[in-house]
């Protein structure tokens, strides 16, 4: 289904989307009619890099990756002057739910080339890189035909247009570690060393790749630059809400419609969300509002949250990288959280004892109690590892590991009891059986 | 990769370093490239492994050490990466590696039918290659393919219901897509038996000049001073009485901030203070009535940046006596901004 233009009689925007439906819109002709490169010019280089971070800081934006940082602050955290500066861009997108960036490397690489020369002037970057994953071949293919064409058009390489300002952009291929997506262990990664996060601090704004400044950006944040360059500060605030200004992508999967990317103003709320993705199939149940890693909604709490960073964070969940997934009354939600357990046991990079062993224990239980072998107490079980590996890991991986599994417990409780009370030994102590830690793999 | 063989038993006995360097001479334009790109050799070897199962069509123990030695590395330091990453194949797979997505999403939308589907007419479980050596069946996690659900990637290509990559915003895979898929792949291989080359670093772009650090390249670091210097932004006035308490932002690199003022409509300008970087106010005094422009321009070093916006501001009566403790009702007068002073945007003046 083509993306509505209009709704409730107002225009939906086209910050991000402007070359999604057009025809070849990853060629540079036809970007270049609709306006790519257009700020590639004085627009850019009369601006010093100061008035630039501080209009990417008036303009609000925030990080669209998942954690929701202010992308400007992040920015002015970067020592000038000093050693080389690093622009990342993660496209290593695997967040359950999540497929915005896909479709944005698809059809508008240009933009994303177009951001990150604003971005790079605007933090002094000299090379920048793309890292892509590895299951993603087919943009790495259209990412590199758009850097040829950028470079052949005097956009990369030195003395861009003739501003004495350089930026080089390679594209880095990753080979399939969902980790990869952190940023220390995307910095890892792209230093050919296992993709496992590293240790704050140092954050990566004072030594992140090659122990050199590294700003690393979401694909969708840097898209989001020019239009802020053109339109400033107080056109991108047009939409949203005074915290969470501007616009998102939205890829909605699970029970709607009309499933894909939209992109929509921030703070709209999620009933109005599911109508512009042509309704929900059947009656909803829950709502996993961020990607699998937010904690899950119940169909009331959907009734009353908002699409923006304040109004989930009220409601202890998280907007995340935007990927929303409602299910309805058909669907179990133990079977749900046995596929976003064994996920995260699959992806825990294996550093930190607390996340390998708890997302494996959690993995293995869940899987007895959907098989129906579950004990009694095997809810309470995995609730306490999910309690125990939440904050005692380096990285964020294990919080977002932890998040499902106690909301899915806790607001879908009998769903997991049916599935227990299926064995007729439940009440049969767990310690009869062997247990083979590790055994999983 | 989930295969169901001990990598250990599948070596290839008689392979040397030496036969991988001759096989894998033909991607040297791609390894200069790679260490152009990098300041360390370490960085390359994600990419180099790429290239060598590209060559393989898996990783075989030699070949990584052929990547480490070109990547500068321990051969240690390689297979662990290559054991970390699981798009790096350490046995043989078919033809075809079929991938299906089985997270959440995918699960919704029947990806387990389909992978039961595949088995059967495959006749094998996932993580196995069909005796004829044609198609691998794997079951992975999110493939960012959740709107068009159940994913399933054929080498790393998404199917369509006629073509690789191309998918209608509709479109969902059915059992009957993928019997099509299969019967297609199953001709093709029949016509022509050689494998279609891949670029698995996906075209990059040769012969860039590199990272300035890196060996081998000729690129030039930047050049300091690209950007013009930075102004003084978001310059305010408030008046109290008759102090004016101006204050404004200033980037960190600034070395001197000079605030000068103008009585006459902006023709001249005085300097009124010089500060440094951190300080970001200045003070002046106005009589009551009396209207004055400020501004304020940063230098940095020996560049001197363009003046910030011009604001305006008038002396005010002196504030009243604080109000009576216990009266909350009278506003108090000193702690809100002048309405006459006005901070027009930065960048308009």
């Amino acid at each position: 289904m083509a993306h509505p233009t209009h709704w409730k009689g107002k225009e939906l925007p086209s910050v991000l989307r402007r070359l999604f439906e057009v025809p070849n819109g990853h060629t540079l002709a036809v970007a270049k009619q609709h306006g790519a490169y257009e700020t590639i010019s004085r627009t850019l280089f009369d601006k010093s890099q100061f008035e630039l971070i501080e209009l990417i800081k008036d303009s609000g934006l925030r990080g669209r990756g998942g954690a929701g940082f202010p992308t400007g602050m992040k920015w002015s955290f970067v020592p000038r002057g000093g050693k080389p500066v690093y622009l990342v861009i993660n496209a290593d997108e695997g967040e359950p739910g999540t497929f915005k960036d896909r479709l944005c490397l698809d059809k508008d690489p240009h933009l994303l080339i177009e951001g990150m020369i604003i971005s790079g002037f605007a933090l002094g970057v000299r090379t920048a890189y793309i890292y892509v994953r590895g299951e993603m071949l087919p943009m790495i293919r259209r990412l590199n035909v758009a850097l040829r064409e950028a470079y052949d058009a005097g956009m990369l390489g030195e003395n861009i247009q003739g501003s004495g300002y350089s930026l080089d952009i390679y594209v880095h291929r990753g080979a399939g570690a969902y980790i990869c997506g952190e940023e220390t262990g995307l910095i890892n990664s792209l230093e050919g060393f296992k993709g496992q996060p590293r240790l704050k601090p140092p954050f990566p704004a004072i030594s992140g790749a090659f122990q050199c400044p590294t700003v690393v950006n979401n694909v969708e944040t840097i898209m989001a630059v020019p239009y802020i360059l053109k339109h400033g500060a107080k056109g991108y605030r047009q939409w949203g809400s005074e915290k969470s200004p501007g616009t998102k992508l939205f890829s909605i999967s699970g029970d709607v419609k009309h499933p894909g990317v939209y992109e929509v103003p921030l703070a709209i709320p999620y009933m109005e969300f599911f109508e512009i993705a042509g309704g929900l199939e059947g009656e909803l149940l829950g709502c996993i509002p961020g990607g699998s890693s937010a904690p899950v909604l119940t169909a009331e709490e959907t009734q009353k949250a908002t699409m923006d960073y304040e109004s989930l964070a009220s409601l202890k969940s998280m907007l995340g990288s935007g990927a929303v997934t409602p299910f309805n009354t058909t669907r179990d939600p133990a079977l749900i959280l046995e596929s976003i357990a064994r996920f995260y046991a699959h992806e825990s990079c294996g550093q930190c004892t607390p996340c390998r062993e708890g997302t494996g224990y959690v993995d293995r239980i869940l899987r007895k109690v959907v098989r129906g072998q579950g004990r009694d107490g095997d809810i309470e079980l995995i609730k306490d590892l999910a309690d125990s590996y939440e904050w005692t890991t380096i990285c964020a991986f294990a919080p977002g590991a932890a998040w499902p599994v106690q909301s899915f417990v806790t607001k879908f409780r009998k769903y997991f009891d049916t599935h227990i009370a299926r064995n007729t030994k439940h009440t049969e102590s767990r310690e009869l059986e062997a247990v083979r830690p590790g055994a999983f793999w | 990769m989930t295969a169901c063989v001990n990598p250990a038993t599948i070596q290839p006995k008689d392979l040397t370093v030496a036969q991988v360097r001759e096989r894998m001479a033909k991607y040297q334009p791609q390894i200069d490239e790679l260490w152009r790109r990098y300041p360390v050799k370490r960085a390359v070897l994600l990419q180099v492994l790429w290239l060598l199962q590209e060559e393989f069509r898996w990783v075989p123990r030699v070949g990584i050490e052929w990547a480490a030695e070109v990547s500068a590395v321990s051969p240690a330091h390689a297979y662990g990466v290559v054991e970390f990453y699981t798009m790096y194949k350490q046995a043989p797979t078919g033809r075809y590696l079929i991938q299906v997505c089985q997270t959440m999403c995918c699960l919704i939308q029947g990806s387990e039918d389909l992978i039961a589907h595949l088995e059967t007419s495959l006749g094998i479980h996932s993580g196995e290659t069909t005796p004829d050596g044609l198609f691998t069946l794997v079951r992975v996690e999110c493939l960012a393919l959740c709107g068009t659900g159940p994913g399933v990637l054929i080498n790393d290509e998404a199917i369509g219901p006629e073509k690789l990559e191309i998918l209608p915003s509709d479109f969902h895979p059915r059992a009957a897509d993928l019997d099509r898929w299969i019967a297609r792949l199953r001709a093709e291989a029949s016509s022509s038996p050689q494998q279609a080359a891949v670029d698995p670093l996906g075209g990059i772009v040769l012969n860039t000049k590199g990272h300035p650090a890196a060996t081998g390249a000729s690129a030039q670091p930047q050049k300091p001073g690209y950007a013009p210097a930075p102004p003084a932004l978001k310059l305010a006035a408030v008046a109290t009485g008759d102090a004016i308490a101006l204050t404004w932002a200033n980037a960190p690199e600034c070395t001197k901030l000079v605030v000068e003022r103008s009585d006459d409509g902006g023709a001249t300008w005085r300097e009124l203070a010089s500060v440094g970087p951190k300080d970001q106010k200045a003070a002046d005094k106005l009589a009551e009535g009396h209207s004055a422009h400020y501004r304020v321009t940063a230098h940095e070093k020996d560049r001197v940046a363009k003046p910030s916006a011009i604001v305006t501001s008038t002396g005010k009566p002196p504030p009243p006596p604080a109000p009576q403790p216990g009266v909350n009702s009278a506003p108090v007068a000193s702690s809100t901004p002048s309405p006459s002073a006005s901070t027009p945007p930065p960048g308009k003046a």
